[in-house]
């Protein structure tokens, strides 16, 4: 064992690393920003080797995990005053080091992956420094010891997500995108500090495990009542709420979609988002005494889950149909942790990191191919109406696309499948109409899922059919004229033809498969996408029995051969054959409708048009937002805003001060001011003393 | 009384800091009438130097024996010392700031620093004073040197209004002030000294009668003058546009600090007989400045007046540690205050150098900055972050002390104030941010595109951007090693009998024993089966 | 100085009318030079209830500095800028007088009940009279000290920052050197009058 604790006193160089790395070359950009940016090979090779060493660093803590070595806290008392303490510092127990793994593995792929996809983009370096600085803060996050240290990461990792979803400011939305993702993590993060202060005030610790047990303690013996507990516990809930795109604070999500995919694939799918889960996990000793609390988290993931894939059907741009994905997805994680199942959702987490990575990653390459035929425009190269038969031209990325669709639909063997049945089988022993809604939405998700393949890489190639473009750019400015109102000019028409007559001359007929660097990530996903499933398996759990909750206890596992035995088949062939049923159903649906196109799918449209309408609009919710939120603030600040300023002005205007004014000095002394804020002054002298005497 | 007696008695030694800044004024006065324009090159060192000296004379008289010396007019305590440090400290930073400044505007760089110093001194002698006449005369020496900073540039009109209306708002305000010590004079029987007045107040036993409650409002206006709390805070946005940015740096910092180093030195010494009265205006005035300095500040489009809103509210979240009035609640916003003396000096900095380089300050002109000056853009980023409370930077630690404080002292509502005015702070600072980082190229403003080639060798800018540097870093690396400025507030506060014994006084009536404490044994036994 | 009770009661009905008075015009009066006038009757007067109250020393600096400066810089500014410019009659000006008065009603009835509702502790020691001076002197030499001295540098600041009000204009003779400074003459450009609110040009509605 000598050699192993080495390693983990080591174990904070793993955040540190990736840290080093975004700090010189950040410096580098900042001091000597043309020498550096000339310098993008070298850059991305430094960052991508440090970035690797940690990987390298938490591969050996996880085996080592594995091992059973116990777990490994190191703490330091990093500032007091009085009885305010913080301590800081690092844990790696089972929990950290898978998350430790994930993180590390998707990151290192995801950057391997963005030297091909950026490689023209002037911001290449920067983009290096921003990917590295934000793993770091991940890793930082996955390692915390309390809740406070978890809190700084989180804001950290907040941060990155908004600089990176911004990195294209020049396409529209992209900083809207950015503003509203910022807007919506600030409601999570408010409840989550104010959570956070309220437990440590009621328990007096930022530990995890302390706060659980004194928390029951304080409800049990009745000097906190279990009605202010669970507000506790739902405002700590905030902040996964809005980090992991739960309803009804996902509404930033599918528009971060506007970053450069790789930030898609590394934040938005695998690591960040799942940040929300992980804290769930970690403040399990929390909430798992407050039923209210679980129950909440339960419904809220379910409905989520359900939103999502019902909101998939209908997106044409690519990547926003992902991201409707891992939203539903993330609601399966947040309905296994409120139903109790721990270890389901943090064994769908690990898959899904690797699955979803890999789709977007693909999704990447698709939209690198599409680029080449209808030119830098999003969209155009992410709309799914002008893609069909890449197959043939990206026969890598389509097969691996094709593994990762047939993983998040729950098709055996492949990883998505017994994650999936593992959270939907939980689920049914706690509650059947969670389970339905569940079941449902896993069909709908295998639907989406494969008229998206299809209609991707099957069929016949429509990127250089123009009607379908121009078709495509007259629904978007029709979407923008909607919103400008009758009165606007409509100049587009012209551009329009323009631009169609412009595109025509440099673009390549037809879509190329993506350089090496990025399809080697994608086949290294694809790994751990078909097989990872397996160390899950109802059979033998290893993953169980490595991930569960502190407070339980589990069985040693037993070999093979006696598990087989002592399975109750009979159940499992229930549930896993009533899931991969409706899987099937779904996937049969989209063949018909896309593949062979036995059913129309417009007519399907045309005849539900309210429901079909509903999803096509994201269910209205951004649109009840801008009218409840955006405008009622708006309006709401406006009126208080002006209030100091205006309410001086206007009273001094309304008694009209503003007397003829020659000289420069008196001119501003004149208008009254100075006597109205003197005025004010005594006023208020008066006023406290009423107030302070009468009180 | 004969000369050496008079001399022990009076423990000249305490006031050595002041004394090396009243050496350092004269040698710049009077070098700079020898020396001519030349003087320029050496003075801002040689007033950097001296207050250095002053700071370090400080430090050895940390925990000294005897802190009261003047027969009783000044008390040099660690509380003091710890306020005294900070004013000094703002006042180092805005020398560089002001050598380029004021070089620009063709004025005259000599006298600025000697003003400046003497606003310093007033500080200080502030923080320690004893008696209500020092206190008068220091408050004055502060208030008029301001007011002259304020009106530096004369030959802008801007210059001019801000510093008359500064005047004249002030001279109301101090009218007051002096109004509710005279009358603290009379109610407690010709008594000067803080402590004896308020032994008078003990003694005469009336269940705070309206005199002492009229005195202390009157008091609390002038104070609340200084620390710009609303509605004392009309002032302030016009006199932040319109002075010149490092005097601006100053009052935000300094002139800000001594007003709370009275505040708690006048009210916690002369008004235990109505502590819930005055907890009672300041908790009005901490939720008024929050609530209405945030909100104003979302509407602004000047740098400078966003940056006086902005200051307005932090004066709010320093006097929630103030109204909690625990150990932790003083040492919370000595902190904040450590802090806020790095991240605001830097924010002020950086809109200096960008005004220097663009003659402007409205908040529109800021886009696409960092696609022509990276390093003033990341150092603006990381003080407007800070000064929002973004973790893990310095002004997080600050915030979350404070809010933790009154949350343990049971001041819920003040805390939620503050929660949900520092979120709607972080937006108006996020859009700074924003618009400096987040822009596309064509939709560079003016200013920007026609911004100058960053230069550092021209005259004056060497010191700004070494003083820059420095406050970022201090900015960020003091959320992440903040043991040793969490350890100086608090000792300052324990070893300050004044406080300690107002905290003894305010625990022992409400005897409200927090919760925790109260839990941990049952929590122990419960964990123990 | 001692008077018999009903002459000090004279007097001091006397000086107070004469104080309300005065003070009454300096606010209410709109020529300018009168009030200034006035404001030295107001100075007077009070000086006046100072000899009563038998404090010679102080009504004597409240003569010197109030009237011989205060006073008479007041009257040297506006006989300067001679300016005499009619107010107009502003519209709802009412509005602000009313305010006003209220403001200054309610502070008076504040103070008077607390003047009258506070029980004074009065002192018991004798006047010093007109050996006030000698005692006001060793005052500011030794509990009073700090401030006296403190005071010396305020009114040397406050000299140094009256020259540079006063002063003329320094123009430098060479023209700047430094190829920016040109366009920077001024620290900052005058601002544009825009109402507060106005902003978010940025982002299309």
């Amino acid at each position: 064992m000598e050699l192993i604790e080495p390693i983990y006193q080591y174990a904070w160089l793993v955040p540190v690393l990736p840290l080093v790395g975004a700090a010189i070359v950040g410096t580098g950009l900042i001091s000597y920003s043309q020498t550096t940016s000339t310098l993008r090979r070298p850059s991305a090779v430094f960052i991508v080797s440090l970035t690797g060493a940690a990987m390298v660093l938490s591969f050996l803590l996880f085996f080592s995990q594995v091992q059973g070595h116990e777990v490994y806290t190191r703490t330091f008392e990093w500032a007091s005053a009085g009885d305010f303490k913080l301590t800081m510092g690092y844990t790696i127990d089972h929990l950290a080091a898978l998350m430790l793994v994930i993180v590390t593995t998707v990151a290192f792929l995801v950057m391997v992956y963005t030297d091909g996809y950026m490689a023209h983009d002037p911001g290449y370096v920067r983009f290096y420094a921003y990917l590295s600085l934000f793993s770091s803060s991940m890793l930082g996050l996955v390692i915390s010891p309390n809740l406070l240290q978890i809190y700084v990461f989180w804001e950290l990792v907040g941060m990155c997500s908004y600089l990176l979803i911004g990195f294209w400011y020049g396409r529209d939305g992209a900083a809207d995108a950015c503003q509203k993702a910022f807007i919506t993590n600030r409601v999570g993060d408010f409840g989550l500090l104010l959570g956070m202060l309220a437990l440590f005030w009621a328990t007096g610790s930022f530990e995890f495990d302390v706060m659980g047990e004194r928390l029951t303690a304080l409800v049990e013996n009745g000097s906190l009542t279990a009605g202010v507990a669970t507000i506790f516990a739902v405002l700590i809930f905030l902040g996964p709420m809005a980090k992991s795109a739960q309803f009804p604070l996902h509404v930033w999500l599918p528009d971060a979609m506007e970053g450069p995919t790789p930030i898609s694939a590394l934040i938005h799918a695998a690591t960040m988002v799942a940040a929300g889960i992980f804290l769930v996990a970690r403040m399990f000793p929390v909430f798992e005494d407050l039923p209210t609390v679980m129950t909440a988290i339960a419904w809220v993931g379910c409905f989520t889950a359900f939103m999502g894939a019902s909101i998939a059907i209908t997106q044409n741009d690519i990547k926003k149909g992902l991201a409707y994905s891992t939203m539903s997805q993330l609601g399966y994680m947040m309905l296994a942790m409120g139903v109790g199942a721990y270890g389901a959702g943090l064994f769908h987490l690990m898959t899904h990191a690797y699955f979803k990575a890999m789709l977007f990653l693909c999704s990447g390459s698709v939209i690198h191919g599409m680029e080449e035929v209808v030119g830098h425009d999003p969209l155009l190269a992410q709309d799914m109406r002008l893609m069909g038969g890449l197959r043939k031209y990206m026969p890598i990325t389509s097969a691996t696309f094709l593994v990762g669709t047939l993983a998040i639909c729950g098709i055996p063997p492949f990883a998505g499948f017994w994650s999936k049945d593992e959270i939907l089988g939980s689920t049914f022993a706690v509650s059947p109409v969670l389970w339905a809604i569940g079941w449902l939405t896993a069909g709908i998700t295998a639907f989406y899922m494969f008229r998206m393949y299809f209609s991707t890489f099957e069929g016949e190639f429509r990127g250089t059919n123009k009607e379908i473009q121009t078709q495509l750019k007259r629904e978007q400015l029709m979407a923008m004229g909607a919103s400008l109102g009758p009165g606007a000019m409509n100049p587009q028409e012209l551009t329009l033809d323009a631009e169609a007559e412009h595109g025509e001359d440099h673009h390549a007929a037809t879509p190329h498969e993506s350089p090496i660097s990025m399809t080697l990530p994608l086949v290294a996903l694809a790994v751990p996408s078909v097989l990872i499933g397996l160390v899950g398996t109802p059979f033998v759990n290893y993953f169980e029995a490595f991930i569960h909750p502190p407070s339980e206890e589990v069985e040693a596992l037993l070999p093979w051969s006696e598990a087989f035995a002592e399975f109750e088949w009979s159940e499992f062939i229930l549930m896993a054959g009533s899931s991969v049923g409706i899987g099937l159903i779904g996937i049969s649906l989209a063949i018909l409708m896309y593949a062979q196109k036995k059913i129309d799918p417009a007519a399907i449209a045309n005849q539900i048009k309210p429901l079909y309408q509903l999803s096509k609009n994201k269910w209205y919710i951004d649109e009840i937002y801008d009218a409840v939120f955006v405008k009622g603030c708006r309006g709401l600040a406006k009126q208080t805003l002006t209030m100091d300023v205006r309410i001086v002005d206007g009273i001094v205007n309304l008694a009209g001060f503003v007397t003829l004014v020659t000289g420069e000095g008196l001119k501003y002394l004149e208008n009254g001011r100075a006597q109205f804020y003197a005025l004010i002054v005594f006023g208020a002298v008066l006023g406290l003393v009423l107030v302070s005497g009468i009180t | 009384m004969d000369f050496t007696n008079l001399a022990s008695q009076l423990n000249a030694g305490i006031i050595l800091p002041e004394g090396i800044v009243v050496a350092t004024l004269l040698v710049v006065l009077v070098g700079d009438l020898i020396a001519g324009r030349a003087s320029t090159r050496w003075t801002p060192y040689a007033t950097m130097a001296g207050l250095s000296l002053a700071i370090v004379a400080l430090i050895y008289q940390w925990d000294t024996a005897t802190p009261l010396s003047f027969l009783g007019s000044f008390m040099g305590d660690d509380l003091s010392i710890v306020f005294r440090g900070i004013i000094v400290l703002s006042a180092i930073a805005t020398v560089p700031m002001s050598i380029r400044y004021i070089e620009q505007s063709g004025t005259s760089l000599a006298e600025f620093l000697v003003i400046m110093m003497t606003a310093t001194l007033g500080g200080m002698f502030l923080s320690g004073a004893n008696d209500l006449v020092t206190i008068f005369v220091a408050l004055e020496t502060l208030s008029i040197s301001s007011y002259l900073l304020t009106g530096y540039m004369k030959r802008d009109p801007r210059s001019n209004e801000a510093a008359l209306k500064y005047l004249l708002i002030g001279a109301a305000s101090s009218a007051i002030f002096l109004y509710g010590m005279s009358l603290l004079y009379g109610l407690s029987g010709g008594k000067m000294k803080l402590l004896e007045i308020s032994q008078s107040f003990v003694a005469a036993d009336s269940d705070a009668p309206i005199g002492i409650i009229v005195a202390l409002v009157f008091v609390i206006a002038g104070i609340a003058f200084k620390i710009a709390a609303v509605p004392f805070h009309q002032w302030t946005p016009d006199v932040y546009e319109g002075s010149p940015t490092p005097v601006v740096a100053f009052l935000s910092v300094g002139s800000k600090t001594a007003g709370f180093a009275l505040a708690i030195r006048l009210l916690v010494a002369v008004f235990p007989v109505v502590s819930e009265q005055w907890h009672f205006v300041f908790t009005a005035l901490a939720i008024l400045s929050m609530v209405l300095g945030n909100v104003v500040a979302l509407a602004q489009t000047s740098m400078k007046r966003l940056l006086a809103y902005s200051s307005i509210a932090q004066a709010g979240f320093l006097m929630i540690g103030l109204v909690v009035g625990t150990e932790a609640g003083y040492s919370s916003m000595i902190f904040y205050l450590l802090i806020y003396l790095f991240m605001n000096l830097g924010g002020f900095t950086c809109v200096i150098l960008f005004s220097l380089r663009t003659g402007t300050d409205q908040i529109s002109e800021y886009s696409g900055l960092y696609q022509k000056d990276p390093l003033l853009t990341l150092c603006l980023s990381i003080c407007l972050l800070s000064l929002g409370g973004i973790p893990p930077l310095a002004g997080f630690f600050g915030k979350l002390y404070i809010f933790w404080a009154g949350w343990q002292a049971g001041a819920y509502g003040l805390v939620l104030v503050g929660l949900v005015t520092s979120v709607i702070s972080i937006y108006y600072y996020i859009r700074v941010v924003k618009m400096m980082v987040v822009k596309e190229p064509q939709e560079m403003s003016d200013a920007i595109s026609n911004y100058p080639e960053v230069r550092w060798d021209l005259p004056g800018l060497r010191p700004l951007q070494v003083s820059l540097i420095l406050a970022v870093v201090a900015t960020s690396l003091a959320g992440i090693l903040s043991n040793p400025l969490f350890t100086l507030a608090n000792n300052s506060v324990s070893h300050t009998p004044l406080l300690q014994a107002a905290i003894d006084q305010q625990q022992a009536p409400k005897a409200v024993v927090p919760p925790v404490a109260t839990i941990a044994p049952a929590v122990t036994s419960v964990a123990q089966r | 100085m001692t008077l018999a009770e009903g002459v000090q009661l004279v007097l001091f009905g006397l000086l107070a009318a004469l104080v309300i008075g005065t003070a009454l015009g300096v606010v209410l009066l709109s020529n300018i030079v009168y009030s200034a006038f006035l404001l030295g009757g107001v100075f007077l007067s009070i000086s006046g209830l100072y000899v009563l109250l038998n404090a010679g020393f102080v009504a004597a600096a409240q003569i010197l500095i109030y009237v011989g400066a205060v006073n008479v810089l007041i009257l040297f500014g506006i006989m300067l800028v001679n300016k005499s410019q009619p107010f107009t009659p502003v519209r709802r000006g009412w509005i602000r007088l009313i305010a006003t008065g209220g403001v200054c009603l309610g502070l008076f009835a504040l103070l008077s009940t607390m003047i009258l509702g506070t029980s004074w502790q009065l002192s018991t020691e004798t006047p010093v009279g007109d050996g006030a001076t000698v005692l006001i002197g060793m005052h500011f030499f030794s509990d009073f000290l700090l401030p006296f001295e403190l005071a010396s540098v305020l009114l040397l600041m406050a000299l140094v920052g009256a020259i540079i009000l006063a002063r003329r204009e320094f123009v430098p003779d060479e023209p700047p050197t430094d190829a920016i400074s040109d366009a920077l003459k001024l620290p900052e450009r005058p601002r544009e009058l825009v109402p507060a609110g106005r902003e978010g040009s940025e982002s299309p509605e």
